[in-house]
């Protein structure tokens, strides 16, 4: 038995010698990785929902090369997982076929043909999220805020123009500077709106990047506020209303329909929030349980395999993903810059009432970054509770990233670029 | 369309839709407030019963023929 025998029978070591070393390194890297994240994951450094899912599935798809290479796209190597570029050619008699025949193969395929190309994985989580949010705790206090938000949606408006110095061009700069709102949904339906040819990049970076601000906010919060700020109390805002379920269900209503009627762009997106909020103080039971769990579980758990699984080592050596590590982590550091320093303007406006590491919070990445706000702050005092606002700050972050979602597919969409 | 001047029209008008949708939320808050719409004690009624509930209630009818077939034998 030769060696191309063996290669033959154990394909998966046998491919490493069929492609260029460095396509080889890079799988054993982020075999590595894989496992690295499910570690990091397990241990509560990153976020272990998306992490756990996507580290398998990072690991596995890097292992379970072989020679099969139906599409003839990635020089007779290739997986049983998924083909993202099945159907983007420009001839759509062979698209059609492409998809096909994918279809029938690539046992992931139809999770990210039906439910990921369209955005589809996107609303489902959004709609689990919208079940968690309480919009009382932005009725306390909807301009601080929204304030606090606005700030926080600076990485994205610093990282579009710094994204056209690299050669993208603006619509691609624009859907790789809103990884700055933290919002993975967002992220998913601006670049398959807007550069769908770099969604799966921009995606993996921005699902990266959003578990690891759970490591590294802290840092920043620490190097930006100092402890005797940190551990300030917040007290309910005077005169504070208490709203019944049916209110905030009203409000939540008509803020859905207002929102829509300004971005038609973005509705799939706002519906799919405020339907889980409506549903969550509508009082129907079996729908709250089905949304904020199994569905929202399971998009979540579908959500990081995808990503794991498109984390290829062709995708991630393509000449455009290394700027875009780059970016998304500007994108998200100045994001948390801007939302801190939103967090000292409301400290000052408010005469040191407001704490300003609720500031972080505004960054949305619902709840992760109000849970980091609180789990600093209690470090310092823990008597002092700035949960309530940072999730107030939170839920505006979730919806200033949707209208800029929405602007930027409204002005950019039809822009022709080269 | 320059690239700062992009990012510096849509962040101007991200400012203005939030803080028009702070100021939507906030007169809503008012508006409810007004309009007496607080139903707080109101419980939601699913009339649509669960399969649950149907079988339930067939082992309820069950157990209630038999008791009935047996206190008539007594008779």
């Amino acid at each position: 038995m030769n060696l191309e025998s063996l290669n033959q029978i154990f394909q998966g070591i046998g491919t490493l010698f069929a492609v260029h070393p460095q396509l080889a390194a890079a799988r054993i890297g982020l075999i590595f990785l894989g496992l690295l994240l499910i570690y990091l994951g397990r241990k509560g450094v990153l976020e272990a929902l998306i992490m756990i899912p996507m580290g398998l599935g990072m690991a596995t798809v890097n292992a379970a090369v072989m020679f099969f290479d139906p599409l003839k796209l990635h020089g007779g190597v290739g997986t049983l997982f998924v083909e993202p570029q099945a159907g983007a050619t420009t001839d759509a008699v062979r698209n059609a076929a492409d998809l096909m025949t994918i279809l029938q193969i690539d046992w992931l395929q139809p999770i990210y043909t039906f439910t990921f190309s369209n955005g589809l994985i996107a609303c489902l989580v959004f709609l689990g999220v919208g079940s968690l949010l309480d919009i009382g705790f932005i009725l306390a206090r909807p301009f601080t805020s929204m304030i606090i938000a606005l700030f926080a949606e600076l990485g994205t408006f610093v990282t579009l123009p710094i994204a056209t110095v690299f050669g993208f061009n603006i619509k691609e700069a624009a859907a790789i500077s809103i990884v700055g709102g933290a919002d993975g949904p967002m992220v998913l339906f601006t670049s398959l709106q807007l550069a769908p040819h770099l969604f799966v990049p921009i995606a993996v970076v921005a699902y990266l990047y959003l578990g690891l601000t759970y490591g590294g906010y802290p840092y920043l919060i620490r190097a930006m506020i100092p402890k005797r700020i940190r551990s300030i109390p917040m007290k309910p805002p005077k005169n504070q209303r208490q709203y019944s379920a049916f209110e905030k269900l009203v409000i939540a209503s008509v803020s859905c329909v207002v929102l829509s009627f300004l971005l038609p762009v973005a509705a799939p997106l706002i519906l799919s929030l405020f339907l889980g909020i409506v549903i969550r103080e509508s009082g129907i039971k079996p729908f709250q349980e089905l949304v904020s769990g199994p569905l929202l579980y399971a998009s979540t758990l579908f959500l990081g395999l995808m990503l794991g699984v498109l984390c290829d080592a062709n995708t991630i050596m393509d000449p455009k993903v290394l700027p875009l590590l780059l970016l998304g982590s500007l994108s998200l550091l100045v994001s948390g810059f801007g939302g801190l320093l939103g967090g000292y303007f409301m400290y000052w406006v408010s005469k040191g009432e407001i704490n300003p590491v609720v500031g972080i919070a505004g960054v949305s990445c619902v709840p992760t970054t109000a849970k980091v706000a609180q789990k600093v702050v209690s470090k310092d005092n823990p008597g002092a509770v700035i949960m309530p606002a940072a999730l107030g700050a939170n839920v505006s972050g979730v919806i200033t990233t949707a209208i800029i979602a929405g602007l930027m597919c409204t002005l950019l969409r039809n822009i022709v670029t080269n | 369309m320059n690239a700062i001047t992009a990012s510096l029209w849509i962040y101007g008008l991200t400012i203005v839709f939030a803080l028009a949708v702070a100021l939507i939320i906030r007169g809503m808050g008012s508006l409810v407030k007004r309009l007496g719409l607080d139903r707080n004690g109101d419980e939601l009624d699913i009339t649509i019963p669960s399969s649950n509930q149907l079988k339930e209630e067939e082992m309820i009818a069950v157990v209630v023929a038999i008791a009935r077939s047996k206190h008539e034998q007594g008779d």
